[in-house]
Formats: structure tokens, sequence, C-alpha cells
């Protein structure tokens, strides 16, 4: 199931960037080598158990509007600063506690504090990261995790264990 | 009437582009230079991109010529790409920073170094 | 098509290559190697911008494809980067 739609997406991509649907030796070789590159992904056993793209997906999209509204604060935001002066940040580095262990929405969560305003993810460890604030405003705003609570239900299982790990420590 | 959005669009990222640059040339400490790096540069990318595929529609529907679909795909393509990309090498370089020891700047000193 | 179509477009590009010369005044003045890495870095995004803008002015498709390109090989050129100068501090 996740192999074929590795190969679709794969196929869609070389059909985007190739532009050629007729020519059926261009058709051909786009097949085969999205096949070879599936089968490569295969042997290197990155087609892992972790990810839910099916379940995922569908959420992520309701997720995005509010990140793209997040984006434009926080340009609006820079942008002000940028052309004021530059009394006007007290910049800080906060350590916030996260709750979330799965890969993919530690991924996501950190990307989306960097987009929201104000804040920039620094470092991320196993149980906090590292964000840099630049007014006392954005550091009230991060530390009471409203960003965590929209990514955590858009992976499933977020808060335990990436399943990865898991069966690699059983087996 | 769709051009003329597009156009509002495109100047308007270019706007937030620019003056992201602004913001990096113009923040007084490294850290605070990445804010505009990784926010202001995502918005205009989006702007930019967003009104270019609408001028590639309206063009085309003005001139009842077909909708040139790839462009289109791949404008977004690139859109989703820099979208993914930027805030995660502002992550990479943030972090490079923070583990070579780069101390950020907290403003004058009449702030006690309490959360720290 | 008249020449006042065309000009929105150059001026949005005028517009991001001005940034990208801020950026790059960032990176000859900088003081660590971290601001210049994130200097280039941000001057590539705009490159990219700047590819995509120039090919609709001269309506030539194929730059689209050099744009897509060229946001991959940034992001990875950064992180080469990055990686370049953490092995060098390691070795001194």
């Amino acid at each position: 199931m996740r192999t074929l739609l590795l190969f679709l997406v794969l196929m869609g991509f070389w059909l985007l960037l190739s532009g050629q649907f007729d020519n059926t030796f261009l058709v051909v070789s786009g097949i085969v080598s999205c096949l070879l590159a599936v089968y490569c992904c295969h042997r290197l056993n990155l087609i892992g158990e972790s990810y839910h793209p099916i379940e995922s997906l569908p959420r992520f999209l309701f997720y995005l509007p509010w990140l793209v509204w997040q984006i434009v604060l926080a340009s609006l935001d820079v942008t002000r600063r940028s052309w004021g002066t530059s009394s006007a940040i007290q910049p800080r580095l906060v350590k916030v506690p996260v709750k979330i262990r799965h890969p993919l929405a530690k991924t996501l969560l950190a990307n989306s504090i960097t987009l929201t305003p104000g804040t920039v993810t620094v470092d991320v460890a196993e149980d906090h990261y590292l964000v840099h604030a630049l007014t006392e405003d954005a550091e009230k705003g991060v530390l009471d995790g409203s960003a965590e609570r929209r990514v955590a239900p858009m992976v499933p299982g977020s808060d335990e264990e990436d399943p990865d790990l898991q069966t690699e420590a059983s087996s | 009437m769709m051009e003329h959005v597009a156009h509002g669009l495109m100047i308007l990222g270019g706007f937030f582009a620019f003056s992201g640059s602004l913001g990096i040339l113009r923040m007084p400490d490294f850290y605070s230079r990445l804010h505009p790096a990784g926010t202001a540069d995502t918005l205009g990318q989006m702007l930019v991109f967003a009104g270019l595929a609408l001028k590639v529609i309206a063009v085309s529907l003005a001139e009842e010529a077909p909708v040139d679909g790839l462009s289109i795909g791949k404008l977004i393509a690139i859109s989703l790409l820099l979208f993914v990309t930027t805030p995660a090498s502002t992550h990479a370089i943030a972090r490079a920073a923070q583990l070579g020891g780069l101390k950020p700047w907290t403003g004058e000193k009449e702030r006690e170094d309490a959360d720290e | 098509m008249t020449s006042a179509d065309v000009s929105f477009e150059l001026i949005t590009a005028l517009l991001i290559l001005g940034g990208a010369l801020l950026a790059l005044i960032r990176a000859v003045k900088g003081p660590t190697t971290y601001d210049r890495v994130l200097a280039v870095n941000v001057f590539g995004t705009k490159t990219v911008i700047i590819l995509a803008l120039l090919g609709y002015i001269g309506n030539r498709s194929g730059y689209l494809d050099i744009a897509v390109l060229y946001a991959l090989v940034n992001f990875l050129g950064t992180v080469a980067l990055l990686r370049f100068v953490e092995s060098r501090r390691f070795f001194q």
C-alpha cells in the first residue's frame, strides 16, 4: 500500500517535470526509474511503519489555513520590526517542554513554531525545544502550547515512541 | 480583474521579500536575524508564486487559449518545496550556531537573566 | 499583451533583486560565519523567485525547471556548508 503510494507520487513528479505524455520511450523510462527508486527504498528499509499518510493528509489540509494565517501574522510582525528601530525587540532563549514523541509530529511542530510570529526553534531535544523568542508576548504564546495542541491530533499515536525504533528494539 | 489581483499579490510578495532582507541587514544579532529569514521570505515566496499562477490562468483565459496546467503545477511544486525547506534550513543554521557556542544578544542589561 | 502588462513582473523582480542585494551586503559584512551562511541561503531563495519571474517575462517555461533544481541545490548547499563549517572547527 505504502509502496504503491510512493510509486504514484514519484510518477506524478516525473510527469510534472518532463511534461511528455505521448512520447512512449520517455513514459516507459519514467516508469522504470520510478520502479527502481521504489525498489531501492524497499532495500534500504526507508518505507517505515511510522507514517500514516492516508490519515494524516486530510488533517494536514485542515491545519494548513491556520498555519498560513500564522505566517501572515508573523511576516507583518517581522516587517514592522525590520522598518522600525532595533530597540523594539527584547530577544531571549526559552526552553519549551513538549509531550509529543513521534518524529513526524516533532518535525511539524518545530517548523510550525519557526513560522509563528516572533519565535524560531533553535534546538530539538528529547523532551523540550530551545526556542528563540523576540518579545515577551511571543514567549508567552509559545509556552501555552497552542501549536502543540493543533499538531498532536494530526499524527495518530503522536505521544508514543517512534514505532520504527520499537520494532527494531524488539526484533 | 483577475490580472489586477495577480499584480497586487506579486507586488505584495516582492515587498515582503524585500523587507525580509532589510530585516536581515538591520537586526542587531544573529538569532534575531533568523526571524525575517524564516517567515518574511516564506510569505513573500508564496505570494509571488500565487500571483504568477493566477496571472498565467488570467492571460490564457483572456486569450481563450487552453490553460497551461504544467507550468502551474511546477509553480506550486516550487512553492511547496520552498515552504518545506526554508524553515528547515533556518533551523539547521540556528542549531549549528547554537552548537558552535554563539550566545544570543539579550538587549539592555536592565533585564535580569531570570529566564535562563 | 502590452508593455504595461510586463512591467508588474519586472517591478517585482527588481524589488526582489534589491532584497537580494541587501542580503549580499549582510553576507559581506557578516560578523560570524553563520550570518554569512544565512545570508547566502536567503540570496538563493530570492534567486529562485527571480528565475520564475524571468521565465514568465521571457516566456520560457524551461526556466521553471531550473528554479526547481535551484531550490533543491540551495537547501543541500546550505546543509553541506554547515557540515563543512562544523568539521573544520573540530579539526583545528
